[in-house]
């Protein structure tokens, strides 16, 4: 009887050991399931602008750091209340689409006529410029933001907790998506961004204002970005550098995915958030090699990424 | 010719006779930031060889001058191997990372080449900035030992100064061979170089192979200097940079990238002294640029005294008809 | 020396070319007319590899060329022009005929070869058959639209080419300019010895000029002959004039 008692508590042990592994590995995923959302709404705004201008913004990652500092002082301005959060979160990608319409409308227009060069360093110039302006108007300490209350804690799911924050970006992730493809489908407006990523040159002849249609696409992209920088803001330290950090992982989910192509950013942004997940658990030290190596793999094989692209 | 031979030659030696007097008539810290814009300068010409002359959209170039500059460092700092080894095998690494780089890159083109470049590039990236055991990680290596035939900073200044000029004779010859009017023509019309039977893919896998292997060399100029190496030399934003200094000195040319590099290390180290905002500072610049003189600053020089030159010239002939 | 054979091309569905035909002589100088959208710029990328046929073939000098890349077409002696981007814009005229002449010789690899002594003679001798020796020095993008024109043909000739595929070489000059290609296409039949494949809209140059006279609609050929047979056939005044006279 003892033996089978010792038996059976053994037995029971490995359970719970493999249970646990299994459980810090879900934990892992989960956790890497709620950062790929947001890496989806940024990548999102990224490949639509990339779609129809052809240019890499590279100030896309700045403007999602705007989001997130924005959220933070709109926050604080009510005290960081509940009610402070989700005004935060409405307003925040206002804002950034604002900066961006004024970025658009005063500069980035003239060059449209340009050398594609040039508009590509244009936007890295803005990165520049909205970098220092961040650390200009905010400083250089690190920000945080609370989540608000209804969002707050963990949720115990098979043994592993939860934070009810990660379940809520998870779900918003692929509504913006499914918002984004709505918005192309069905609407006008939609419809024509579509049209001015496959031939510019037939929407400008068939008298549509392509300008204009850039604006809109430069700054919906803007928006995401700022939506994206909002959302992330509760989980993170809101610092100088998530601009460099963030650009650089959606320019490579933007490269696997497909460029132009949204669907593409949601894969290449599951992919590299898996991947990551998985080099935590593996190897930590070199978590952020394995997300690179999965881009290296997939770009041998596809080097114009998984799904089509815009030509 | 704008300029005869002999003003060129003549101008030419003038500068090379400042550039040896220098150590003796500037302060240590002018001669640190002399040097400094020394192997900038050659790095950005490496870099103007494929997007300049090439065409090609070489967004990730600092990889291969972080790989020559890591390479040499390694060699230097973790082995016993004489340091002459090190200073060659940087720019052979450099082109060896270019090779395999750009065999992946150059299925592509245009913009879809470059974003490929920054994602290659990255990778490279990633495993320096963690790899705390060999490469240092974050932080890089410190201390390493300069080679003990350079003596001081008077002897880094002329080893740079050396091995900056050697380098940039050696890419002017190549690219003012007919090699080098192939390279410019598959620039201006890849299409129509095809229908003459020249073979683009292959004359531009060769551009990147010249282009990496001297940004590896300015790579081990770096660490000479400095003595260190860091991973933010493989960082994309510093190889925006590098192509910002090749705009605003004048990509269409051959001492444009030179002189940009000169003005933005200029301008860094003047800024430095008085704000934290450089980086705003060289978007601004940046932005001017782009706007307002796209040929760059040597660019736009010679369009004003091609100008200035037609227009002597039709008065003259003016003059003459009615004299 | 040049024999198109049912050649058919479409892309996505719409067929651009349909069992076209068409037979070049030696020496000969041949046009190919139709409407817009009659498939004779399509027929041109097919015969010169910049597209490959879905059906058909094409026979040069006997061998069969069907799918041929650009850069292998030109050393068996295929040359062509272009109607648009044709010439190299930051380079000047020299240069741009010289790295022509430096493919031919397979010289363009070489570094050790200064560009200032690379083939002058030979550059030239093209610079001056074609008339723009005197603007050697010119940057290329300096130059008038039929100046341009004329360049692209020098460039053309750089491969030293038995045929010469031009692309619509007169369109969008000025009267003046028309001429001076007409006799530029005459001279180098005469006096180079090369055989011409044009496809135009102006129809006078073409009856002035050619031997022979294909006649596209709607991607397949509705009539070969003499520039006096094709004058006369029905079919062809109904495809132009829409006329059943």
């Amino acid at each position: 009887m003892n033996g089978n008692a010792a038996g059976c508590d053994e037995e029971d042990k490995t359970m719970e050991n493999a249970a646990l592994d299994l459980g810090t590995l879900g934990a892992n995923c989960f956790v890497g399931l709620s950062r790929t959302m947001i890496l989806f709404i940024v990548s999102s705004g990224l490949s639509f602008i990339l779609g129809v201008m052809r240019v890499p913004n590279i100030a896309h990652g700045s403007l999602y750091m705007i989001g997130a500092f924005a959220a933070y002082s709109i926050a604080e301005l009510f005290g960081g209340s509940t009610v402070g959060f989700w005004i935060a979160l409405a307003l925040s990608p206002v804002f950034v689409g604002v900066l961006s319409l004024i970025a658009e409308r005063v500069m980035f227009r003239r060059l449209y006529q340009r050398e594609h060069l040039e508009l590509i360093l244009f936007t890295f110039a803005l990165m520049l410029i909205f970098g220092d302006l961040v650390k200009l108007v905010w400083g250089t300490d690190y920000k945080s933001i609370l989540a608000p209350d209804m969002l707050r804690g963990s949720v115990i799911v098979f043994g592993s907790s939860f934070p009810v924050y990660n379940i809520f970006l998870i779900v918003v992730g692929p509504l913006v998506g499914v918002g984004l493809w709505l918005f192309t489908a069905t609407t006008k407006m939609g419809k024509i961004t579509r049209a001015a990523a496959v031939d510019r040159d037939m929407v400008d002849a068939i008298g549509i204002n392509v300008d204009w249609v850039f604006c809109g696409a430069f700054v919906i992209g803007c928006i995401l970005a700022g939506l994206g920088g909002a959302l992330v803001a509760p989980t993170v330290s809101i610092t100088l550098g998530m601009d460099h950090t963030i650009i650089m992982e959606a320019f490579l989910i933007v490269t696997i995915g497909g460029l132009g192509n949204i669907a593409g950013a949601f894969l290449g942004s599951l992919i590299f958030g898996f991947s990551q997940a998985f080099g935590v658990y593996l190897m930590p030290q070199f978590a952020i090699v394995f997300p690179y190596i999965a881009v290296v793999i997939i770009l041998l094989i596809k080097p114009k990424g998984l799904l089509k692209s815009a030509s | 010719m704008l300029f005869n031979t002999g003003m060129k030659f003549g101008s030419l030696a003038a500068i090379i006779a400042a550039m040896l007097l220098c150590p003796f008539i500037l302060p240590k810290f002018y001669l640190y930031v002399l040097t400094l814009v020394l192997l900038t300068g050659l790095l950005a010409t490496s870099l103007n060889m494929v997007i300049g002359y090439g065409g090609m959209y070489q967004f990730h170039h600092g990889v291969f001058y972080g790989v020559g500059a890591y390479t040499a460092a390694l060699i230097m700092a973790k082995t016993d191997l004489p340091s002459w080894i090190a200073i060659i095998a940087g720019p052979f690494a450099a082109a060896f990372t270019g090779v395999v780089i750009g065999l992946f890159c150059i299925r592509l083109t245009k913009l879809y080449f470059g974003m490929l470049q920054i994602s290659l590039g990255s990778l490279v990236w990633a495993i320096a900035f963690r790899w705390y055991g060999f490469t240092g990680g974050d932080d890089g290596l410190h201390g390493i030992p300069i080679p003990s035939f350079i003596d001081g900073p008077h002897g880094i200044y002329y080893f740079v100064l050396f091995a900056v000029m050697l380098s940039l004779f050696c890419m002017y010859f190549i690219l003012s061979s007919i090699y080098g009017t192939t390279l410019r023509a598959i620039r201006d019309n890849p299409d129509r170089c095809a229908s003459i039977g020249i073979n683009v893919k292959a004359h531009q896998l060769i551009a990147i192979i010249y282009a990496t292997f001297f940004a590896g060399v300015a790579g081990v100029l770096f660490v000479v200097l400095e003595q260190s190496v860091f991973p933010d030399l493989l960082f994309w934003v510093f190889s925006l940079e590098i192509f910002v200094m090749c705009l605003l000195g004048g990509w269409f040319t051959f001492a444009g990238p030179m002189i940009g590099a000169a003005m933005i290390i200029a301008l860094r180290t003047c800024a430095s002294i008085y704000t934290d905002y450089w980086t705003m500072i060289l978007g601004i610049v940046l932005i001017l640029i782009i706007f307002y003189l796209p040929e760059g600053l040597l660019g736009y020089a010679l369009k004003r005294i091609r100008e200035t030159r037609i227009s002597a010239d039709s008065n003259t002939e003016q003059a003459g008809v009615k004299g | 020396m040049l024999r198109v054979e049912d050649v058919s091309k479409s892309f996505d569905g719409f067929l651009a070319v349909q069992r076209a035909k068409l037979w070049i002589e030696r020496g000969q100088i041949v046009s190919v007319i139709g409407p817009n959208g009659a498939g004779k710029t399509t027929l041109f990328n097919l015969i010169t590899g910049q597209l490959n046929l879905d059906g058909g073939d094409i026979h040069f000098n006997g061998r069969s060329i069907r799918n041929m890349p650009p850069h292998k077409l030109c050393k068996m002696g295929i040359s062509r022009s272009f109607q648009i981007e044709n010439v190299f814009q930051r380079m000047t005229v020299f240069e741009n005929v010289q790295v022509s002449i430096a493919s031919n010789r397979n010289r363009t690899y070489n570094i050790f070869c200064s560009s200032r002594k690379e083939s002058i003679d030979e550059t030239l001798q093209i610079l001056s058959d074609i008339g723009l020796k005197g603007k050697a020095a010119m940057v290329s993008s300096s130059l008038s639209h039929g100046d341009q024109k004329v360049l692209d043909i020098g460039i053309a000739l750089g491969n030293q080419p038995e045929l010469m595929v031009l692309d619509e070489p007169t369109a969008g000059l000025s009267y003046k300019e028309i001429k001076r290609i007409t006799d530029l296409i005459k001279k180098l039949r005469e006096t180079l010895g090369l055989t011409i494949l044009l496809c135009e809209h102006n129809i006078d140059m073409v009856f002035s000029l050619s031997d022979r006279i294909m006649v596209m609609k709607q991607g397949m050929t509705i009539c070969e002959g003499t520039p006096e047979e094709v004058r006369n056939d029905p079919k062809v005044q109904e495809a132009y004039l829409g006329l059943s006279t």
